[in-house]
């Protein structure tokens, strides 16, 4: 196979991005798109200023984008409290991991939306059920992330880190914790998309704000340009989401991977 | 270069039996072994793969009891894993968040042994492996060969009563491994620790031991023990012509068909 640089595959796709928004662009000022099924260029930007300038049904853009992302973030800030030393218990101890794993192994192909109905019923229509739903994705695929990183170290690490001289204690906090890292990291992220994603279906549940109910809301008035600026705005989000803690991860983790 | 001699202690493994009680029943993995090390010895075991060595070696590291017998380090019984014997593991058992300085200093650090104390301490066994100049280099950015440098100097650094060798050079190129033996006939001269070696090449064993143990396969059971007094320093061009050399390893290949 012939290989090429780096820059190359990198090129390639800023540049297949390119020609996806040009051809966008120019079915637009071709007058081929209709408004209220692919809107053109034009339509989308009416809809983002008035957005901006005007809000959606009595809340400003920005209150929108923050509502779905204080969401998104408590769900996986409670996930990760909980995931991350729960998922360490169960890699380092058999027992526990006997103990617990069943249920998570049988969560794990639930889709979150089959419990929106439920959430709604135990945690109300307010924020609780938002934010349980979100918890509950992003726990599940942490705890099961981290406890495969702890799992993973070499079992030979161990006894090496024993036989310098290290307590237990010290063996778990410098060694196990940092040598699981990349695991947790990778998780996290993850999990964060994950989180983000869900805030939608999260927002199904009788929400009066966030960029999810302006989807669903928007739907129901056929105001299709104001549902793709809400779609193209959790994905740009997602992507910034996503680049920030994968540089925090290569930053961090510089060694991962080269062993 | 200071030669500072470490605390070698001897060695004595008697009647050491290990059974494993596996799904299919009984397995004696090692029988009867007897082994004796004089400090500052070199001394190898040589024996086939499952032979039960490194069963051997990880029991005198403390990660496994015997089922009976005795293991004794300076007159002492092993009860648990310490800093007292240092193992080189055959893939080096690396921090790859650590430089090689942080991961020679590693142990001393936390077993709180003062900063003023590990730090000429690592600058000088990083000398001695021939680390200099790769302090601030990690695990990755370094060869199989550096790798296993630095692995010996974060033992080293602790002065183990014992080095504990688990086939260390096994996974090495051959010009590496060369190397290697080199760097370790020469630190037993200035350093002088006494020295558990597991392999499975027999010239590797002949070139470096003072004594060599073969065994055979499961049960593990020590088949012959051979003396090898080839003068010191030795050097591989010299030691392998040596008629000695050729005589004592046929004896080893022999015993291990045995």
């Amino acid at each position: 196979m012939p290989s090429h640089s780096e820059g190359f595959y990198r090129a390639v796709s800023v540049g297949v991005v390119a020609i996806a928004l040009a051809l966008w662009g120019g079915l637009s000022a071709a007058g081929l798109l209709q408004t209220n099924t692919f809107p053109p260029v034009q339509a989308i930007w009416e809809a983002l200023s008035e957005l901006l300038t005007r809000g959606y049904s009595g809340s400003p853009f920005y209150v929108q984008i923050l509502a779905s992302m204080g969401r998104a973030l408590s769900g996986f800030g409670l996930a990760v409290l909980v995931g991350v030393p729960l998922g360490i218990w169960l890699g380092s101890s058999r027992l526990a991991d006997a103990m617990i794993s069943p249920f998570l192994t049988f969560m794990r192909p639930i889709p979150p939306i089959a419990l929106v109905p439920l959430f709604t019923f135990y945690f109300g229509i307010g924020e609780g059920s938002k934010v349980a739903l979100i918890f509950m994705t992003a726990f599940l695929y942490l705890t099961v992330n981290t406890a495969a990183g702890v799992k993973s170290i070499p079992h030979d690490l161990i006894l090496a880190s024993q036989s310098l001289g290290l307590t237990g204690r010290q063996i778990f906090s410098h060694v196990v914790m940092p040598a699981s890292l990349p695991h947790i990291l990778t998780g996290m992220r993850i999990a964060m998309t994950l989180s983000w994603a869900l805030v939608v279906a999260a927002e199904l549940i009788a929400a009066q704000v966030g960029l999810g109910y302006l989807i669903t809301d928007a739907t129901t008035f056929f105001r299709i340009p104001l549902v793709f600026v809400g779609i193209l705005t959790i994905g740009l989000i997602g992507l910034v989401l996503e680049g920030v803690l994968l540089m925090i991860e290569r930053r961090v983790l510089h060694w991962r991977g080269k062993q | 270069m200071t030669t500072s001699r470490i605390a070698a202690l001897p060695l004595t493994i008697a009647n050491v039996d290990r059974r494993f009680e596996g799904p299919s029943g009984t397995i004696q993995a090692l029988q009867d072994v007897d082994i004796a090390i004089a400090p500052s010895e070199i001394v190898s075991i040589v024996g086939p793969s499952g032979c039960g060595k490194s069963t051997l070696l990880r029991m005198v590291a403390g990660f496994d009891q015997p089922t009976s017998g005795r293991i004794l380090l300076g007159g002492k019984p092993i009860t648990a894993p310490g800093a007292d014997r240092g193992i080189v593991f055959q893939h080096p058992q690396l921090y790859p968040w650590l430089n090689v300085l942080d991961n020679v200093v590693f142990g001393p650090r936390m077993r709180g042994v003062p900063r003023d104390v590990f730090m000429p301490a690592a600058e000088r066994y990083i000398q001695i492996v021939g680390l200099q100049g790769f302090e601030r280099h990690f695990p990755y950015q370094l060869s199989g060969g550096m790798r296993q440098r630095l692995q010996i100097a974060r033992v080293l650094i602790n002065e183990p009563n014992i080095l504990l060798m688990d086939e260390p050079f096994g996974a090495l190129d051959y010009q590496t491994r060369l190397e290697m033996q080199k760097l370790l006939l020469d630190l037993c001269i200035d350093i002088a620790p006494t020295v558990l070696f597991i392999t499975h090449d027999i010239d590797e064993a002949v070139f470096i031991s003072d004594r060599i143990y073969v065994m055979s396969a499961r049960p593990g059971r020590i088949v012959e023990v051979l003396d090898v007094p080839l003068p010191r320093p030795r050097a591989f061009e010299e030691a392998t012509t040596n008629e000695l050399f050729v005589k004592l390893r046929l004896q080893v290949l022999k015993a291990l068909k045995h």
